[in-house]
């Protein structure tokens, strides 16, 4: 086979592979509890296991279930615990996972269906912090200004798609649901930190409580997990420093 | 057959903070103890017989793990409380994890041999 596609690392991209998948199911229909089921897929090392996922579902087992929309890491909808850890299957290449998978719901939210999860829970936790911008002045016909270094304040915490990575990867999360988890604080941080707004403190004084930012141990799972490369510790820990001294 | 779940594979951060769990529990779970052996000081007999078994090598070895876990939970919490003030702190979050944890081997290691010592030499 002559071709001039790009190697992903020492292995062929076009080349076909066998892949084997074990995947936790669970239908509430019929099961009492979740087990595990195996399954092998020929696919070509720039698949996606998504790809893998999709092979299955169309060709093997149209009962398979799974989230996915955009297929191309923006919408966030299939995050799941690739290999033991928290990934979204449209952005991993089967050249950089490997040929043996396993794969998981996340961890945390109820199990709807097989890979499926209730995200409810965490949108709630979302909500909570009102994540939008409040500027109730009226600035009359103007834009409202803002200068390149106050922008940057909060650049890294735009980047969030809402997959829930970071909150399903959080020991402190898997203990306790009542935390609010990174993802809450994460796009909250992004309008704490935005030089227009004026929700702040309203903000800081839910972060405050009990199931706010204390309730992080910096475990550091949540910036691991991250799929946006979002410093997600680090976010938290500027926030708590702004509840702490009292000034953002 | 496969188990039900499997480990989350965390990174330094999740086995700094599961350790720091675990030394916790276990330096609290001494306090226990010791409040118990301290509590019997106003019967001196008894007191002494239970401080003739501190120097037996198994408590000895014990007495190692612990100073480690008291050594481990102090200075992880260090790098915990300097991740929570210094912004620099945190990019460098692994390798002072690194750094805390070879700290408290070493320390451990000295310590182990003034603990030690005694049993070898017999003089207790
Ligand atoms: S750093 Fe905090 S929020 Fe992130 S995973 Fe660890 S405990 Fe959870
Ligand atoms: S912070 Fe990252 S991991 Fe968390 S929800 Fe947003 S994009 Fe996903
Ligand atoms: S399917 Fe949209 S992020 Fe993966």
């Amino acid at each position: 086979m002559t071709t001039t596609i790009a190697k992903t690392g020492s292995v062929d991209a076009m080349e076909l592979l066998t892949v084997h998948l074990r995947i936790k199911r669970y239908n509430p229909e019929v099961d009492t509890k979740p087990h595990w089921e195996e399954f092998e897929v020929q696919q070509k090392a720039s698949d996606t296991v998504l790809n893998a996922l999709h092979n299955i579902k169309w060709t093997v087992d149209g009962t398979l279930s799974f989230r996915r929309s955009c297929a191309h890491g923006v919408c966030g909808s299939d995050a799941m615990v690739i290999n033991g850890e928290n990934k979204l299957s449209c952005v991993n290449l089967i050249s950089d996972v490997g040929t043996d998978l396993v794969i998981e719901p996340i961890r945390g939210l109820p199990v709807i269906k097989d890979l499926i999860v209730d995200m409810e829970p965490f949108f709630a936790q979302y909500r909570s912090v009102i994540p939008y911008l409040i500027a109730e002045d009226d600035p009359g016909y103007k834009e409202r200004y803002q200068s390149q270094e106050d922008r940057a304040r909060y650049d890294d915490t735009t980047k969030c798609i809402l997959c829930a990575c970071c909150t399903t990867s959080c020991p402190v999360y898997w203990a306790n649901g009542e935390y609010v988890g990174p993802a809450a604080i994460v796009n909250a941080h992004r309008f704490i930190f935005d030089s227009r707004d004026q929700g702040t403190e309203r903000r800081l004084d839910i972060l405050n409580q009990k199931s706010g930012v204390w309730r992080c141990r910096t475990s550091f799972n949540c910036t691991e997990a991250c799929p946006r490369g979002i410093k997600v510790t680090q976010a938290i820990e500027e926030v708590k420093r702004a509840i702490l001294y009292d000034r953002v | 057959m496969s188990p039900s779940s499997t480990m989350y594979k965390g990174k330094t951060g999740q086995w700094a903070f599961v350790l720091h769990r675990i030394t916790g529990f276990l330096v609290f779970m001494f306090i226990l103890l010791h409040i118990v052996d301290v509590s019997t000081l106003n019967s001196p007999h008894i007191y002494n017989s239970i401080h003739k078994l501190y120097g037996n090598i198994f408590l000895r070895l014990f007495e190692v793990g612990l100073l480690f876990a008291l050594l481990y939970h102090a200075l992880n919490g260090l790098r915990v409380v300097m991740i929570d003030f210094f912004p620099k702190a945190i990019k460098n979050e692994k390798g002072v994890f690194l750094f805390m944890l070879s700290l408290a081997g070493v320390m451990t290691l000295v310590g182990a041999v003034y603990i030690l010592k005694p049993f070898f030499t017999g003089k207790v």
